[in-house]
């Protein structure tokens, strides 16, 4: 079992992050891994299920995702139905005093062997890395978009 | 001892090239003593001044500064530091009541207690009470520090103190020694120093390597500096001869002396030219007479001894020769080697092996016997008082292999002293080469103008001495032949057992029936005395009245083995003209075509066709009782001819040093073709014993053989070391009533000590077939080195050297064998006959003997101690190899059961036999080697064979071993890891070569003493590790200290970056970065050809040496490399760049630089495919990335490993890990050392590379690139290899040639690195402007 977590800042409110992150639909626009999604059952809610494809490390890995939680602003949680290998994904959002979000992400994964021989040490680094920098590309991005719209 | 921490200020100068070598050698060996300089005495009289010498010696030491020295590490060698306030080291013992010998134990024990060259004063009194008004004083002074003079000038000046005179006749001088190192350091910069550089550079070329000693102990990897002392007095006559030789031939007495040390020298080692140390006093200024200090200085001697010339000429030759040595006496002997770099053995000193001392000093003349370690006894001199007597201490003993010190009186005749090293030699030798040095000066005084050849050896003790040891027991012998001995013992004792054979008993009665049989027969074919008739039966219990009849008939038998070829059969028929085939129907297949036929199963039928009977000589055949073929030299076999009467000899002498008797039994497992075979077959039956005949296939089957051994209860059995270590091999575990003979071969120690250990007793046993089986016999005890044992009855050894003179107990020579066991010679082959069998040596001149062939030495304790075959010497790049050393070096090391060396294409080649279900592998077998082998010594190549091919006599067949074809000679081999690579850089910078490969020993390719310390120094500086000089010595390969480091140290808390180059201080250093794999050793060979002056450092995956340290980002990468380079130069201009993913991280470095506003002089990217979603492979999963892995473990070695992800991917998880680990090591390209750990890390960087490659889509920068693209590479990736889209500053790509991985070595390398040069070259200029 891994668990993976990485805490990252957005400059947009709590609301416009949630949106940003949680919505499965939206998951392939930020994250270099995420090839795309299907949502399966109506849009993103608790109870919402989903698949969705990762290309990553020379591997095409396709999961169904059922969303546990769904809170706007706050909390959502995700789990996978099916796939290689089970996940539990958390998105924990919380305003910052200059009104941008802090996101604490948590992701428990249990891949079992099949990334054969790659420890999972590397596993865990990998999805830290990956996350890290989809989020700091978001991060600049918004960044610029806010910058923009200033201008 | 006054530790220079607490003593005040101190002031460090410079030690000169003696004290540095000396110092050198104490690194090696810190508890060495043979430094040590001693003068003792024994006082009696007033206690009072016992404590005034010590007041005198307070005082000297406070006005001399060179009292108060010691060393310390400097970086090229020692410094002298000097104390201010340095104490004396005062010892004292209360010895009253101590036995005499025990205190001269106390004493010499006490002398040889180590000195701290660190710390001062390194020099110390110990005082002995040994009476109300007597004491022992004993002064040690070690000579790194002193010399000899200087202890005399001190013992002078507290005498004269003591005298009360007021003033000293001769003014100390205490500081000189540092001006001394001060000018020979200058002087060593000198064009004359130059010169004399050259002068002796042409006088020292070609000289032999080594003195090869043939001594009493296996020699040791490293020497221990132990040795011992055997004094010699000559006596007046000699001495006046000696005197008189040298007024008469211009030359000096030392000279004289020394010339008989050179014969001496040339005898022992059978070398015509030897070289010898001769220490000089090194003060050739006036200045230096009275300074106190080390001034000695060694200059080598190169002597040449031509035994057909006379002394006289000798001396005149060496006058000229130790002439020429002294004239390069102002180059210290240490840089000397250093300079002239001489091959080097660990083993041995260097340059010489044996030295010759003449020390007479100037003044304290009235004290010259107190330095003998034989003085007179009523030597005494008196001092304020007080009577002083010498108390003589042995001393610097072990310094080298030999050593002669001369130059004191006695009563007007020179005494001297011989040390030897203990390594080599015991006592009793060391006691007989003394002697012999004594009577070879003697002898050649007494006639300096007769050939050194026509002069007798040794002196008359000693030849006494040789003629107890040489000879065997005088026994009469019966005017008996074998059958009679025979028929005596069944007439005896006719119910008795006799043989035994496939599951059928004979008595003695019926073999005495079975013989007479035969003999009856043979009789009736017309089978006369005299005749030859070939015996060929398979063995069983027909063998045995076969070969009896033949002799019962007057006939002599040829043994025919039916196993051997037919040609080989034939011919041994033919060339003895044998009459007749005794043989069995069975056997009918190996008839030989045209031999009339007895068959032993049809006795009666006679002849198959009739005997023709051939006219002999009848002196030729009268007592021939068999002709038994041995190899000859021309390829074809040669008979000898053995006649009853040394058969005789030989089963009476063996019954009586056997004790072998009627309740005794034999397994005779030897085939008839071997002449021992005659002893297992019949020496029972003369003793009321036993035959067991044992088949032909259990003898040859190891596992067969032990049951056999067990089932059939034998009390005796002879065998080769082959076959008994086959019986090992095999699970035998012995037996303990089973007594050994084990013969035919030289017998290692290891087998010796097993055989004895399972077994009630085991002997030793030699002799060639001329001499009659055996010749020597000797019980083995484990403890002892294996000798062969003692002459048998009748048997006379002689060990003589090319003149047939007995050479001295000590001395190698050859062995000649004579008495009752003499063959009547080769059957046929007078001319051989009279080569080998000769008469009227000088050693014997009424005695025939036979010439063995074999090298054999007396050591000085009785032992005959076999040293090869004379034929078979080996000598290689100048050194003599005993081949059995070898061997049984290689059989001690765990899991190896058999090891053969030969000679091939100049090299020592070993064969190794594994013990059943043992995996050997070479490396191990030659680290075990070279740990108890000098280099010279250790098999350049070794190949791993599942049995050694056999000779039917059951003799390791060496014209049949195959070519060897696992190799591992030090051929040449790039660094493989980061620590071989800064090992290799060091080296490199350190011995100024370009290159060297991680097999090269570093005294091989010009290291020496002072760089040694350099690299030690750059070692601990490096990783924290401390090597020892003395490991240094022994483990002198970049391989081998590599390991040494991995095991020593902090090498896991270093950072990832590697010093590929020092460069110059002040300049910027050009990054590197590693590629794929996570190491950076891929940039050794650009970094040799990049331009000079800029330092190289390279930054490898933390992964690749620290656990859980891989980095799966680039970005990470970045900011953590960043972080080193900034470490080192915290500012711009900075210069990076890297191979394949090295150039990627360079993007990224180059970025942040410029983000951080630091200027990039310089980013190149060599090959590297621009980080562009393109680019990124589609399947490179966790198994594609371990196949590249295999794939580029295997490139820089030029190999290819290429192992289908697929198949990686079947077996998955570390089953595809550890297969890639076999197939990697299987060809070589893994460090021997390698760990699975160690590789897994690498593996793991190199996934975590692979992750960071496949996951690093960066933005396009304003940046310049260099690319330097391999215009080979067959996969296209764009004219810029996707770096257009990324660089947006200048983009410079220039083509190299060479493939994506060969552009990064030999010789492609070469040209990147010019490529990138110019792009270096602004940097240097500025920093050079």
């Amino acid at each position: 079992m891994i668990r993976a977590e990485h805490e990252f800042t957005l400059p947009v409110p709590p609301k416009e992050a949630f949106a940003l992150l949680s919505d499965p639909a939206k998951d392939p626009d930020w994250q270099t891994a995420c090839k795309s999604t299907r949502l399966l059952n109506g849009e993103a809610r608790p109870g919402c299920q989903y698949e969705i494809l990762f290309h990553m490390v020379g591997k095409k890995m396709q999961f169904t995702v059922e969303i546990l939680d769904y809170e706007p602003g706050v909390l959502s949680r995700f789990k996978t139905l099916d796939g290689p290998f089970g996940y539990l994904g958390t998105y924990r959002y919380s305003e910052q005093p200059d009104g941008t979000t802090a996101v604490h992400w948590t992701f428990e994964v249990d891949p079992g062997d099949y990334f054969g021989v790659m420890p999972l040490s590397l596993v865990k680094k990998l999805l830290i890395s990956q996350v890290k920098k989809d989020s700091g590309r978001l991060a600049g991005t918004l960044a610029a978009q806010g910058a923009a719209a200033l201008a | 001892m006054t530790p220079l921490s607490t003593a005040t200020a101190q002031r460090v100068l410079p030690a000169n090239a003696q004290q540095s070598g000396l110092w050198f050698i104490h690194q090696t060996d810190p508890d060495c003593s043979a430094y040590h300089i001693v003068f003792a005495a024994e006082a009696t009289g007033d206690p009072a001044v016992g404590g005034q010498v010590l007041k005198i010696l307070d005082e000297l030491t406070a006005e001399h500064e060179a009292l108060r020295v010691a060393f310390r590490p400097g970086a090229d060698g020692p410094v002298t530091v000097v104390g201010d306030d340095v104490a004396v080291d005062v010892r004292h013992t209360d010895a009253r009541g101590t036995d005499p010998e025990a205190l001269r134990d106390l004493v010499r024990r006490d002398t040889r207690a180590p000195f701290d060259l660190a710390e001062p004063p390194l020099w110390r009194v110990h005082l002995y009470r040994t009476g109300e008004d007597t004491w022992v004083l004993a002064l040690v002074m070690h000579h790194a520090a002193f010399d000899f003079w200087t202890l005399a000038l001190l013992l002078g000046a507290v005498r004269d103190r003591l005298g009360g005179a007021g003033q000293e006749p001769v003014r100390l001088d205490g500081t000189a020694f540092a001006a001394y190192a001060e000018q020979q350091q200058e002087f060593l910069r000198s064009e004359r120093a130059a010169q004399l550089l050259e002068d002796e550079r042409k006088r020292l070329a070609g000289a032999p390597p080594a003195l090869d000693l043939y001594g009493d102990r296996p020699r040791p990897p490293a020497p221990s500096y132990d040795g011992g002392s055997a004094p010699f007095a000559l006596s007046a006559e000699v001495t006046d001869g000696v005197r008189r030789l040298a007024r008469e031939t211009a030359s000096t007495p030392y000279m004289v002396l020394l010339s008989a040390y050179l014969v001496l020298l040339s005898r022992l080692s059978g070398q015509s030219e030897v070289m010898v140390g001769t220490p000089t006093s090194g003060r050739l200024k006036r200045e230096y007479r009275n300074a106190l200090g080390n001034f000695v200085n060694t200059v080598v001697v190169r002597g040449e001894v031509d035994e057909e010339r006379t002394y006289r000429e000798l001396l005149a030759a060496t006058r000229e020769r130790a002439l020429g040595a002294l004239r390069g006496q102002e180059l210290p002997f240490p840089w000397l080697v250093r300079e002239l770099a001489p091959p080097r053995d660990a083993a041995r000193t260097p340059l010489y092996q044996a030295g010759f001392a003449w020390d007479r000093l100037p003044f304290l003349t009235d004290m010259g016997d107190f330095f003998l370690l034989d003085p007179g006894s009523g030597t005494a001199v008196e001092i304020a008082g007080t009577v002083v007597r010498p108390f003589p201490v042995p001393q610097q003993e072990g310094q080298a292999d030999l050593w002669i010190e001369m130059g004191a009186e006695r009563d007007g005749a020179y005494g001297g002293v011989l040390r030897y090293s203990t390594d080599v030699f015991g006592p009793a030798t060391a006691r007989e080469l003394a002697d012999a040095f004594v009577t070879t000066l003697e002898t050649m005084v007494a006639e300096p103008d007769a050939k050194l050849r026509d002069l007798t050896r040794g002196n008359a003790r000693q030849r006494a001495l040789l003629a107890e040891w040489g000879t065997g027991p005088v026994r009469e012998l019966p005017d008996e032949r074998l059958p009679d001995l025979f028929r005596r013992q069944a007439l005896l004792t006719p119910d008795a057992a006799a043989v035994v054979a496939d599951g059928e008993e004979w008595s003695y009665g019926r073999l005495l029936e079975e013989a007479e049989r035969v003999a009856t027969a043979l009789r009736a074919t017309g089978v006369a005395a005299g005749d030859r008739v070939a015996v060929m039966v398979e063995r069983g219990t027909g063998l045995v009245p076969a070969l009896l009849g033949v002799l019962a008939a007057g006939a002599a038998y040829v043994p025919l083995d039916p196993k051997l070829p037919a040609d080989r059969l034939t011919y041994m028929a033919e060339d003895s003209r044998a009459a007749l085939l005794l043989t069995q129907g069975d056997l009918r297949e190996r008839w030989i075509t045209g031999l009339p036929v007895l068959r032993l199963d049809d006795l009666a039928a006679g002849a198959s066709t009739p005997v023709e009977r051939t006219r002999e000589d009848p002196a030729a055949v009268a007592d021939l009782a068999y002709v038994l073929y041995t190899s000859g030299s021309t390829g074809r076999p040669k008979g000898v001819a053995i006649p009853h009467r040394a058969l005789v000899n030989l089963l009476l002498s063996m019954r009586e040093e056997t004790g072998f008797g009627p309740a005794d039994s034999l397994l005779a497992v030897t085939t008839i073709s071997f002449d021992i075979a005659g002893l297992e077959l019949f020496l029972p039956l003369v003793a009321g014993g036993r035959v067991l005949v044992c088949d032909s296939a259990t003898a040859a089957d190891g596992a067969a053989l032990a049951v056999r051994v067990a089932e059939s209860g034998a009390t005796w059995m002879q065998a080769t070391p082959t076959s008994w270590r086959m019986l090992r091999e095999a699970g035998w575990k012995g037996a303990e009533d089973l007594n050994i003979l084990c013969g035919g071969e030289e017998l290692p120690q290891e087998l010796a000590e097993f055989l004895v250990y399972v077994s009630a007793s085991v002997r030793n046993v030699y002799g060639p077939t001329e001499t009659t089986i055996w010749s020597t016999a000797g019980l083995v005890q484990p403890a002892r080195r294996i000798d062969i044992g003692r002459p048998l009855a009748n048997t006379g050894l002689h060990v003589l050297d090319e003149q047939g003179r007995a050479v001295e107990p000590g001395f190698p020579g050859e062995l000649w064998i004579g008495g009752e066991g003499l063959a009547l010679g080769y059957w046929d082959r007078a001319e051989l006959t009279g080569e080998r069998f000769v008469t009227g040596l000088p050693a014997a001149p009424q005695t025939r003997l036979y010439r063995t062939g074999d090298r054999a030495r007396w050591t000085g304790d009785g032992l005959l101690r076999h040293h090869g075959r004379l034929d078979n010497q080996v000598k290689l790049r100048g050194y003599r190899i005993e081949l059995a050393e070898v061997e049984a070096v290689l059989q001690a090391v765990e899991g190896v059961s058999t090891a053969v060396v030969v000679v091939r294409d100049e090299r020592l080649v070993g064969y190794v036999v594994p013990d059943p279900g043992v995996e050997l592998k070479v490396s191990q077998i030659k680290a075990a080697a070279a740990a108890s082998l000098p280099q010279y010594m250790v098999p350049g190549a070794l190949a791993i064979l599942d049995e050694l091919p056999l000779t039917a006599n059951k003799k390791v067949d060496r014209n049949r071993l195959p070519p060897p074809t696992v190799v591992s000679d030090a051929v040449f081999e790039k660094p493989r890891d980061a620590t071989e690579i800064t090992l290799a850089r060091m080296w490199t910078e350190i011995l100024g070569i370009p290159e060297v490969g991680v097999h090269d020993n570093f005294f091989d390719i010009g290291g020496h003493s002072m760089l040694a310390v350099r690299l030690t120094k750059a070692i601990r500086e490096e990783w924290d590790v401390e090597v020892p000089l003395s490991e240094l010595l022994r483990h002198g390969t970049i391989a081998e200290l590599a390991t040494l480091v991995r095991r020593g140290g902090r090498i896991d808390a270093r950072t990832p970056v590697v010093t590929l180059r020092e460069g110059e201080e002040g300049a910027n250093p050009l990054f590197l970065f590693h590629p794929f794999g996570g190491t950076v050793f891929c940039y050794v060979e650009l970094t040799r050809h990049l331009p000079p002056g800029r330092p190289v450092l390279a930054i490898e995956a933390p992964g690749i040496e620290s656990d859980g340290e891989a980095e799966v980002s680039v970005e990470g990468m970045a900011e953590r490399y960043l972080e080193y380079i900034r470490e080192l130069q915290p500012t711009g201009p900075y210069a990076l760049g890297g191979w394949c993913f090295g150039g990627v991280i360079g993007y990224e470095v180059a970025g942040l630089l410029q983000d951080a506003g630091e200027e990039v002089e310089l980013y190149v990217a060599i090959d590297s495919r621009a980080p562009i979603e393109e680019n990124i492979p589609e399947t490179a999963d966790d198994s594609t990335l371990l196949s590249w892995f295999a794939r580029d473990l295997a490139v820089p070695y030029g190999k290819t490993l290429d192992i289908p992800a697929d198949h990686l991917r079947e077996l998955g998880g570390d089953a595809a890990f550890d297969h890639i680990l076999e197939r990697a090591a299987a060809i070589g390209v893994l460090a021997e050392d390698a760990d699975r750990a160690q590789i897994l890390r690498y593996f793991e960087a190199y996934l975590a590379n692979g992750i960071a490659l496949q996951t690093y889509l960066p933005e396009p920068r304003q940046l310049d690139l260099l690319l330097l693209k391999a215009k080979d590479e067959p996969v296209d990736y764009g004219p810029s290899l996707g770096w257009d889209r990324l660089v947006e500053g200048d983009l410079r790509v220039l083509e190299v040639p060479g493939d994506h991985n060969s552009v990064m070595y030999p010789p492609h390398a070469a040209v990147a690195a010019e490529a990138i040069a110019p792009h270096l070259g602004a940097q240097q200029n500025d920093d050079q402007g």
